[in-house]
């Protein structure tokens, strides 16, 4: 029903009527049922209670129970009158998410092909002209990152192959960046801690063994842990990857190392805006 | 107004009261414009009906908010843990990636860039191109039922080539481990070389997705594998691909792609 029935029209209390107790019963029961906005309360109505016309304003939560929801349509919609977005509260699993970048060298390179097994960049001569001193950084390819905006990028976990049994000299060394519009680069990781350089480079962790390094080519990963500049903020910045195979002498023969994913894992992602 | 005045000011219900009719009637009157909490009903206010406070209103299972929600500045619309906004049905959506050389080709050797056409040509007969669906492609949680491949051979063929180019897509773990989306590679199945080569116009290769094709970001890549055709009466450059015509369905929410 759309409303509560009167009792009596205001013109037959006009009249003056006498009140039965029934009256007064009815009056009351119909009071009970009424929804208190003052004190709250919980009501399980057996018909819908269907709110037309001016609607209803909240300026206090409103909390769907599991089951409930908002339906729209192509009229009425969920409107966001400011910058607002769906906001993730603390415990909603997409606070954090995991993004693999499959790994492509962005340029041309003589030294870095397509490994045609992985589809992935395989080194594909070692430098050993280049001298063992020769300091980082030194590109050898970059590759694009997949970056979720708005997030702190917390970690990066590359894995990678390698071709054949051999130590060399100067393992291969790894960096996340971010660059802005006029091309300034800057890392992801500080020196802090000591596992990387004033420009952000990470080397692979020498082992003992050439046996060790090749791991009989199975995939070995290195942890790359962010530090600094990790606030994503795609309409400034753009990111990538950088790694710098292994160089000095006892490189590899024939066979490259194979650079194949970085797996981006992003925190304090409060909302659901745009990506 | 904020709240029904009372029809008898406090500190007026004296006993034994007799109740004017006037008053009687706005009782009457009051109280059938009340929310029936119980009994449920339909309302048409005239004004929104404003709840304010900081207990809030908690709708049950069975509610549901068919006129809209706006939520004002300092209001929030807050989703509950592991839900998104939810379709009420599943959706479909198409994406075009196009097709560059970065890294798809082998160091220059297996393709390059058309200048024609600005997109990737293959050079060398039975080479693999492997082409990396960009991140930005990729719908996460949705299924990727259909590749196409859309290409154009790039010169005529005197005789058809012994075996035709092939389609195939992998998905693939952080260690290059790869299972197919499909049983089978999907491959042109020209019947002659004027067919083939169809006067240099855009044709397309259709590979239907049917396994490992539920996709998932956070765990895997995708790569797209184009074989180029091999055997005799191939010529270089071979193919132009254009672009990836990626079909996806089963779309259920708008979670972060």
């Amino acid at each position: 029903m759309a409303h509560n029935a009167r009792l009596r029209s205001d013109y037959q209390w006009s009249y003056g009527p006498v009140v039965s107790g029934n009256d007064v019963k009815t009056l009351d029961t119909t009071l009970t049922k009424a929804v208190n906005g003052d004190e709250g309360g919980t009501w399980n109505p057996v018909a819908s209670m269907v709110i037309g016309g001016a609607g209803m304003l909240f300026a206090c939560p409103v909390i769907l129970s599991a089951g409930g929801g908002v339906v729209t349509t192509t009229v009425f919609r969920i409107v966001f009158s400011d910058t607002g977005y769906f906001f993730l509260p603390g415990g909603h699993t997409s606070r954090s998410r995991t993004l693999v970048t499959h790994l492509q060298s962005l340029a041309t390179s003589a030294t870095v092909g397509v490994d045609g097994t992985y589809g992935a960049p395989i080194t594909r001569q070692h430098p050993s002209m280049w001298p063992a001193i020769l300091t980082l950084p030194y590109t050898t390819f970059l590759s694009a990152l997949r970056v979720h905006d708005g997030a702190t990028l917390q970690t990066v976990t590359f894995t990678l192959r390698i071709g054949e049994s051999h130590l060399p000299d100067i393992m291969p060394a790894f960096r996340v960046i971010r660059v802005d519009k006029s091309g300034t680069v800057q890392p992801l990781k500080s020196t802090a801690g000591s596992a990387a350089d004033a420009n952000g480079w990470q080397s692979f962790p020498k082992p003992a063994t050439a046996a060790a390094y090749y791991l009989a080519g199975a995939a070995q990963t290195l942890l790359y842990i962010c530090d600094q500049n990790q606030v994503v903020d795609v309409a400034n910045y753009s990111y990538f990857v950088e790694i710098a195979d292994e160089r000095g002498g006892n490189g590899f023969g024939t066979t490259g190392n194979t650079y194949h994913s970085a797996a981006t894992l992003f925190g304090g992602i409060g909302d659901m805006r745009p990506q | 107004m904020a709240h029904f005045d009372y029809i008898v000011p406090m500190g007026q219900w004296f006993t034994p009261l007799v109740p004017v009719p006037k008053r009687l009637a706005a009782l009457d009157d009051g109280i059938t414009r009340t929310l029936n909490g119980d009994d449920g009903g339909t309302w048409a206010p005239t004004k929104p009906i404003a709840f304010g406070g900081t207990q809030g209103l908690q709708l049950g299972a069975s509610s549901t908010i068919t006129g809209g929600v706006v939520a004002k500045s300092g209001g929030q619309l807050s989703l509950g843990n592991n839900d998104f906004p939810t379709f009420a049905g599943a959706q479909t959506r198409t994406l075009e990636v196009p097709l560059v050389p970065n890294n798809t080709s082998n160091n220059g050797q297996d393709a390059d860039l058309s200048s024609l056409y600005g997109c990737l040509r293959t050079l060398v007969n039975g080479a693999s191109i492997w082409i990396a669906i960009p991140g930005r492609y990729l719908h996460n949680g949705a299924t990727l039922s259909t590749i196409t491949m859309n290409y154009r051979v790039g010169r005529p063929h005197s005789a058809l080539p012994i075996v035709q180019p092939a389609l195939q897509c992998y998905r693939v773990t952080t260690a290059g481990v790869q299972a197919a989306l499909a049983a089978g590679a999907a491959q042109v199945a020209d019947a002659s070389a004027q067919a083939y080569y169809a006067a240099g116009n855009k044709k397309s290769l259709v590979l239907t997705c049917t396994t490992n094709n539920v996709i998932d970001t956070s765990q895997y890549t995708y790569l797209v594998k184009w074989i180029e055709e091999t055997g005799a009466s191939v010529l270089s450059p071979l193919t132009l691909l254009h672009s990836l015509t990626l079909g996806y369905t089963a779309i259920a929410d708008m979670r972060f792609e």
